[in-house]
């Protein structure tokens, strides 16, 4: 034993020097040129590396290794839409060991000796810095076998990570909100009743905010080949990423506000779509709604037992062998007349669409792909075929142009079916019967004309699909906004579609879960996110259901569904207290409604996450690093869902500033942790002090009335001072909100001493919501006001608080502590003040 | 659940799995479903085995109703290898193979059930066969003692006892003349009904005729104790020459039990070499 020990030794050595020298780091820079004022390209140890300066709060550094440098690879990207930025031209100052470069709100430090790159913000306080050590480096060694590239073609860096800085995003990540000392992996994969602890799962978003002394900044590393990220895990001073193929191309956003490294992030990758109203309502989902009379009985269900519904889902049983882009004639001989039907009840149809069609002559889509060239092959010609639900399929390549036409064409005749939902599953893509449980890596993609293997193409291949869904619903019904919904995706996902959590499990667990994957997901830029409510795998209790339901209420896809074999989930499943819990939740949905449809177009229009940490809008405050189980949505409504079974009470972090219970109207001080009642019935629920929440009356679907009474509840400003918010609306359907068919007005409120004002602005935009009334209602009023003005004219008292009159008048309502103002909702600006003195 | 547990449950999976997809092939849908929902009893969360199991029920549901073309039959059978596939690949047990039904594992309390109900009906076996043998009906001792091998293979009795019979089958066989009481070689009776503590109740016919038939075997083990021993006496008197084989044959039939005593089952249950001796 005693001579054996040191070949032992020695042989652990040897292997711990070969497990290291897997990776070159880069030398000393050999040559440089500076272009243009804003970027510099520069040579090092066979390398290349340039640095460019897009904006004043943006930085894009571009290393390409030895392997690649001899023919730089075209520069494209399927994630950035956003090439034509304005020149910014940066201060150069070119010293012997450094190159700098200088904006206003960032400066590139370029150390020569051996090439560091380390990017600071105004102040000077560093965003990111090249390890000393490390760097940028690349692989010398073989690559893992299967990892389908070629010996020397891994790249990554490794940054210097201060132990005070917390991360956030990394896309559809199961766990804890923030990811310090997390290795993650981005690889799209299907994994049904995942955990926590696994990883990767369904979508890559390889962006990630850090958040440091209150200050953030955001870093997008736009490589779709398999990657990683190892946030401390490795080692708790550094971090690193880096990916087994392509380039080290990464950028680094300025904030110093989430906000701002959000809006940046999106203006590089795009920004979501103004998602149709009726994608907003509910939506009832389950493997399968099958016959079509079960169908019809789903819809009569919520019908008769008034519960709100504006979506069914039909999983993959409506087709005919599973072959996507057809009917069973068995389990549904009519589509059109079925969907017909629903649609006079007020419901859209939305169906799963797979990518793999299924290998058979006499199936028009397999024999128009194959005539058409639109299927993944071999690098030798031969068709790539995997097993998923019709059993052996070819792939379409969403990479090209032509496959993505070709796939939106067959979409044609389910829109002309009556089909507005485009549910878009199995596009990791997934693969049955193989152990990577996906495509071959060596198979080709068209690329766009780049011809390169699924190695470069897999994290991108959902996103493409989704693409192709979109602009083929587009294109085949131009009148109305599509609507797609996901499973796999890739950074930028949100132009196309909304996501949602993939194949979760009833438990309570995973209503945690579904929590932090969605508001990272929306950290990650795609704001139209939800989990399948209830759970997808397995059946939740009444008390699960109806808890994941509320939470389910305040996420923009609020959507149940469950798996094949599985007891029924609906709302009404769970006897009779229950279902009035569930009628209950939905109902609140339905009336926040135009609320939520103002979040969402502030996060078409800005990126901002409909979802928000409580981090993300209070940075500073350490007490919400970690806190993922409430947030915002928007910015003034506090969401704190009860995610643990029993609990009929729970602990709110409350951020700074005065809030409202939404439920009381009773006003709660800031900045500080309390224990609030939590009643089964009812999500804990606040508002901001300031904030004027629009709402509207129930409906049973979003088509079913237009908004009467527009309800906006004033949740008053405590003390002096003015408070203003933007209402949004608009036809809710069609594009002509792009147009300026939109209807927007600013509503401010003042307290001045005893009195509150509320300015109603006048509307902006040309659409014109039909006749309606207002009703302007003011919460926490202790006493009922001495006066009411509207437009400097005093109003009548009325007794009752609900009644509609032509002329405006006030109610006082002792037992809740309101006051009503009811007027009609006129184009122009109304003044509305409550003198309590 | 420990991961002995998750290995037993995943191999029984794989097994569940291979067998429903064989059923399937031969369009024994039913068995096929038995067994997909033992799988699913122990792997609730994969989805994959849910679509297995719906595959089949539609396979089955439309097979039975002859609403099913052979394109949609194909097109449920094509399906199948892939959605196994990932049913074995996403195997992620839940539940050990005891508590879903499968391999279930008795307490201590029902393994001494189980035990004295297995023994109490070895009984019935062993007293059937023992009635054969006593007619001469070798063949259908036989047969009474392979159902006791199939509730326990390994019952070293009923194998010493299975040869015995077979010696005296074999001896029947070549001597047909030679014609011996068998109740000169009564072996002492199996274990009774009142040995296992733990027994069905029997009811009250079968307990008197139990009685009777103890009391008819122990007269005729007097009987054949007398016989036997005048034959032998007999038998010194007057020697016979055997053949060699034969010899031996009988002298071990004379110095060896017919067949041994299975433990427990004597009055004193110390006694577990007791021979049959004159």
């Amino acid at each position: 034993m005693q001579r054996r020990c040191p070949l032992l030794l020695f042989l652990l050595f040897a292997f711990f020097l070969s497990s290291r020298a897997q990776w070159r780091s880069i030398g000393n820079v050999d040559s440089y040129v500076v272009r243009g004022g804003n970027s510099v390209h520069l040579k090092a140890s066979g390398a290349t590396v340039e640095v460019y300066v897009l904006s004043d709060h943006l930085v894009r550094i571009r290393c390409i290794p030895p392997a690649a440098s001899s023919q730089l690879p075209p520069d494209v990207s399927r994630a950035v839409v956003k090439t034509d930025w304005p020149a910014t031209t940066a201060e150069v100052t070119d010293a012997s060991d450094a190159l700098t470069l200088t904006t206003r709100a960032l400066s590139v430090t370029i150390r020569k000796h051996p090439l560091r790159i380390a990017v600071a913000d105004s102040t000077g306080t560093p965003l990111t810095r090249d390890h000393p050590g490390k760097g940028f480096s690349w692989s010398t060694a073989q690559a893992e076998p299967g990892a389908g590239t070629p010996s020397g073609t891994e790249v990554r860096v490794w940054h210097l990570m201060p132990p005070d800085a917390n991360y956030y995003g990394f896309g559809e990540k199961a766990g804890p909100l923030a990811r310090n000392h997390k290795h993650m992996t981005m690889w799209n994969s299907d994994i049904p009743a995942y955990s926590s602890a696994t990883d990767p799962l369904y979508q890559t978003i390889p962006f990630f905010l850090t958040v440091r002394n209150g200050k953030a900044h955001g870093l997008f590393f736009d490589n779709s080949y398999w990657s990683s990220f190892d946030m401390g895990k490795e080692s708790r001073d550094q971090y690193s990423f880096g990916a087994e193929g392509g380039e080290l191309n990464y950028y680094v956003i300025a904030g110093p506000s989430p906000r701002l490294v959000l809006q940046r992030f999106t203006e590089l990758v795009g920004r979501m779509p103004l998602p149709p109203r009726w994608s907003l309502g509910y939506q009832q989902c389950r493997w399968s709604y099958a016959p079509e009379s079960r169908v019809r009985e789903i819809a009569q269900g919520f019908r008769s037992r008034a519960i709100p519904c504006d979506v069914l889902y039909l999983d993959i049983d409506y087709m005919e062998g599973y072959r996507v882009f057809t009917w069973s004639a068995t389990n549904f001989p009519d589509p059109k007349r079925m969907i017909s039907d629903l649609g006079a009840q007020g419901f859209r149809v939305a169906v799963i669409l797979d990518p793999g069609i299924k290998t058979d002559s006499s199936y028009a889509a397999f024999r128009s792909g194959l005539e058409g060239k639109h299927f993944l092959t071999y690098p030798d010609g031969r068709l790539y075929f995997g097993d998923v639900w019709p059993g052996r399929c070819a792939f379409p390549d969403f990479t090209s142009s032509a496959a993505r036409r070709w796939w939106g064409d067959q979409m044609e005749d389910l829109i002309r079916t009556g089909v507005r939902g485009y549910w878009n599953d199995m596009n990791e893509p997934s693969v049955f019967n193989v152990p990577t449980k996906t495509v071959d890596l060596q198979v080709m993609h068209d690329d766009d004309g780049l011809r390169t293997t699924h190695a470069k193409n897999h994290n991108v291949y959902g996103l493409e699909m989704t693409r192709a869904s979109y602009e083929g619903a587009l294109r085949h019904n131009p009148a109305e906004r599509p609507f797609v919904l996901t499973r796999a995706s890739y950074a930028g996902g949100q132009r196309y579609s909304a996501a949602w959590t993939g194949d979760n499990v009833a438990s309570w667990e995973h209503l945690e879960l579904a929590l932090t994957m969605c508001l990272n997901l929306g950290i990650s830029g795609q704001p139209f996110v939800g989990s399948d409510i209830g759970g997808f795998i397995g059946h939740p209790s009444g008390e699960l259901f109806a808890r994941w339901l509320q939470l389910g209420a305040f996420t923009p896809l609020m959507r149940a569904h469950t798996v094949i074999n599985e007891k029924n989930k609906e709302p009404w499943e769970y006897g009779e207290t229950f279902t009035g819990i569930n009628r209950q939740t939905i109902n609140l949905r339905y009336t926040m409604l135009p609320y939520l449809y103002g979040v969402m177009a502030e996060a078409s229009a800005t990126g901002l996450p409909a979802m928000r940490p409580l981090l993300f809008e209070y940075p500073d405050d350490s007490r919400f690093v970690h806190e993922g189980s409430s947030f915002l949505l928007g910015s003034d409504l506090l969401v704190a869902p009860v995610l643990w079974p029993e609990a009929r009470e729970r602990e709110v972090r409350f951020p700074q500033g005065a809030w409202y219970d939404y439920w009381t109207g009773k006003p709660i001080a800031g900045g500080r942790n309390e224990t609030v009642p939590a009643p089964l019935d009812r999500i804990p629920l606040f508002v901001r002090e300031g904030a004027i929440l629009p709402s509207q009356q129930v409906v049973q679907h979003t088509g079913e009335a237009p908004i009467d009474p527009l309800t906006l509840t004033v949740f008053p400003l405590q003390s002096n001072g003015t408070a203003v918010r933007t209402y949004y609306e608009d036809d809710g359907l069609s594009f002509d909100y792009q147009k300026g068919v939109v209807l927007r007005r600013t509503h401010m409120q003042q307290r001045i001493g005893s009195t509150l004002i509320i300015d109603i602005g006048a509307a902006e935009g040309s659409y014109l919501p039909p006749s309606r009334s207002l009703v302007v209602r003011c919460v926490n009023a202790e006493k009922a006001p001495v006066s009411v003005y509207v437009n400097g004219v005093m109003i009548a008292q009325q007794v009752s608080p609900s009644g509609h009159t032509a002329t405006p008048e006030w109610s006082y309502a002792p037992a809740e502590r309101q006051v009503y103002v009811h007027c009609s909702d006129s184009r122009s600006a109304q003044r509305i003040e409550f003198r309590y003195e | 659940m420990n991961e002995d547990e998750k290995q037993r449950a995943q191999a029984l999976i794989e097994r569940l799995l291979t067998e429903a997809h064989e059923h399937a092939g031969k369009e024994k849908y039913k068995e096929a479903l038995i067994a997909i929902r033992k799988a699913r009893a122990l792997d609730s969360a994969n989805i994959y085995i849910l679509a297995f199991e719906r595959q089949v029920e539609q396979l089955n549901e439309s097979t039975a109703a002859g609403t099913i073309t052979d394109l949609q039959k194909t097109d449920i059978l094509e399906s199948l290898p892939g959605i196994i596939e990932q049913a074995r690949v996403n195997q992620a047990p839940l539940t050990t193979p005891e508590a879903a039904g499968e391999e279930r594992r008795p307490t201590p309390e029902q393994q001494e059930q189980l035990r004295a109900a297995r023994q109490w009906l070895k009984n019935q076996y062993f007293q059937r066969a023992h009635e054969h043998v006593k007619n001469q009906e070798y063949d259908n001792a036989l047969a009474e003692l392979r159902r006791v091998f199939i509730i326990d293979s390994e019952d070293q009795f009923a194998r010493e006892f299975e040869l015995k019979i077979l010696q005296m089958q074999e001896l029947q066989r070549r001597k047909p003349l030679f014609v011996s009481d068998p109740s000169e070689t009564e072996p002492d009776l199996p274990p009774s009904l009142a040995d296992e503590p733990a027994l069905p109740p029997p009811d009250k016919a079968q307990k008197g005729n139990r009685l009777l038939m103890i009391a008819m075997i122990i007269a005729v083990c007097v009987i054949a104790f007398a016989f036997y021993y005048f034959w032998k006496r007999e038998q010194v008197a007057q020697p016979v020459v055997p053949e060699a084989s034969e010899e031996i044959e009988e002298s071990k039939a004379d110095d060896e039990p017919f067949y041994p005593i299975p433990a427990g089952s004597q009055a004193d249950s110390t006694k577990t070499d007791s021979t049959h001796t004159p």
